[in-house]
């Protein structure tokens, strides 16, 4: 059959549904670009409009960069640590001086303490010593009530600390927008 | 002085002993260009000089641990934006208002606030601005006014370049209808 007598059909004819156009290299990824370089007109045409309205005060920069050394080196500088100041040492010397002074007159004398102990019977040793114990007990009751105690201001003051983020939630705003 | 190269400047803040002239040589590159672009964002000196010194604050603290995969100044003006946006949350605490109304408190300072000058095309703009939403105001400052490309200010944002186009493109439109409006 010839070319000429052939019938024609549109559907599901993928010859025909080709596209015949052709655009320039590269024409899509400019085309963004230039509408928005066509919207720009009136914006483009001013440089008035690039100026800004505000002012600073006079010498403002010249003071701005004397504040911010001022707060990064300068209050890093400022920091002395609390063992290297004068009054942290002085203090240390004279509590070591009266430390040693303690010890010296406090501390009973060893041949006197032989002595006294022969003159003391054995039931009263023991039952110094019993007493002694019953009371170390009692420190250790103590010291352990103590501790609840520290434990009951910590788990209220960390309370407070869980109030005050959830309230205040620019005080963990830290890289909320940003990841530094 | 003989102005420092980004990596040296950085190599010898972290040496203590040119730790201090490393640091003043950052703040003098950096801190009109950092100053402006918060200004723009929080309009009042005041809060502007906050924020600026709250930067540099943040950048003393932080810089030893940049890690150098992107550019210093796009890093610092993460920071900066970062910090301007917040003292923008501040600003709606401080007056009891919603977010969207930051932009009224804002376009009140502009008309009645202290140290604001400029002619009134130049006004007009700015409040023009103040009524975009927040992300196209500030695609639109670091690309109008800072003149920053887009691959920056993506990586300052985190946001794509397409949106970013998408966002200046939109927020033109809108100013360029308001200019004309009034």
């Amino acid at each position: 059959m010839s070319e000429k007598g052939k019938h024609i059909k549109l559907e599901d004819n993928s010859e025909l549904s080709k596209n015949i156009f052709d655009v320039p290299e590269g024409y899509f990824n400019s085309l963004q670009s230039r509408l928005i370089e066509n919207s720009e007109s009136l914006l483009q045409q001013s440089d008035e409009l690039k100026k800004l309205p505000f002012e600073v005060p006079t010498n403002y920069f010249d003071e701005l960069t004397d504040s911010i050394m001022d707060k990064t080196i300068g209050a890093e500088t400022k920091v002395i640590p609390i063992t290297h100041q004068l009054w942290f040492r002085v203090t240390a010397a004279a509590a070591s001086l009266v430390l040693v002074a303690s010890f010296y007159f406090l501390l009973p004398n060893q041949a006197e303490a032989d002595h006294s102990l022969t003159d003391i019977s054995n039931d009263t040793i023991i039952e110094y010593l019993n007493a002694q114990q019953h009371s170390n007990e009692n420190i250790f009751d103590g010291l352990d009530s103590l501790d609840l105690i520290l434990d009951d201001i910590i788990a209220e003051e960390l309370n407070v600390f869980a109030d005050v983020l959830s309230t205040n939630t620019e005080l963990n705003y830290d890289f909320e927008y940003f990841d530094y | 002085m003989e102005v420092l190269e980004e990596k040296d400047l950085l190599r010898e803040f972290k040496e203590p002993s040119t730790k201090e002239r490393a640091f003043r040589e950052l703040v003098a590159a950096y801190q009109e260009r950092i100053y402006w672009h918060v200004r723009k964002i929080v309009i009042s000196h005041d809060d502007a000089d906050d924020v600026t010194q709250e930067v540099f604050i943040k950048i003393y603290k932080h810089l030893d641990d940049f890690r150098e995969d992107s550019q210093l100044f796009t890093w610092i003006y993460r920071i900066a934006t970062n910090e301007a946006l917040n003292q923008l949350k501040k600003i709606k605490r401080r007056t009891s208002v919603s977010i969207d109304d930051v932009h009224g408190e804002l376009d009140n300072h502009l008309t009645h606030g202290g140290l604001i000058s400029g002619d009134e095309i130049q006004m007009k703009l700015q409040k023009s601005l103040l009524k975009l939403p927040e992300k196209q105001r500030l695609v639109f400052n670091m690309k109008y006014f800072d003149d920053l490309k887009y691959d920056e200010i993506a990586e300052i944002t985190g946001t794509s370049v397409g949106a970013l186009k998408a966002s200046f493109h939109l927020a033109v439109k809108k100013i360029e209808q308001d200019l004309n409006n009034d």
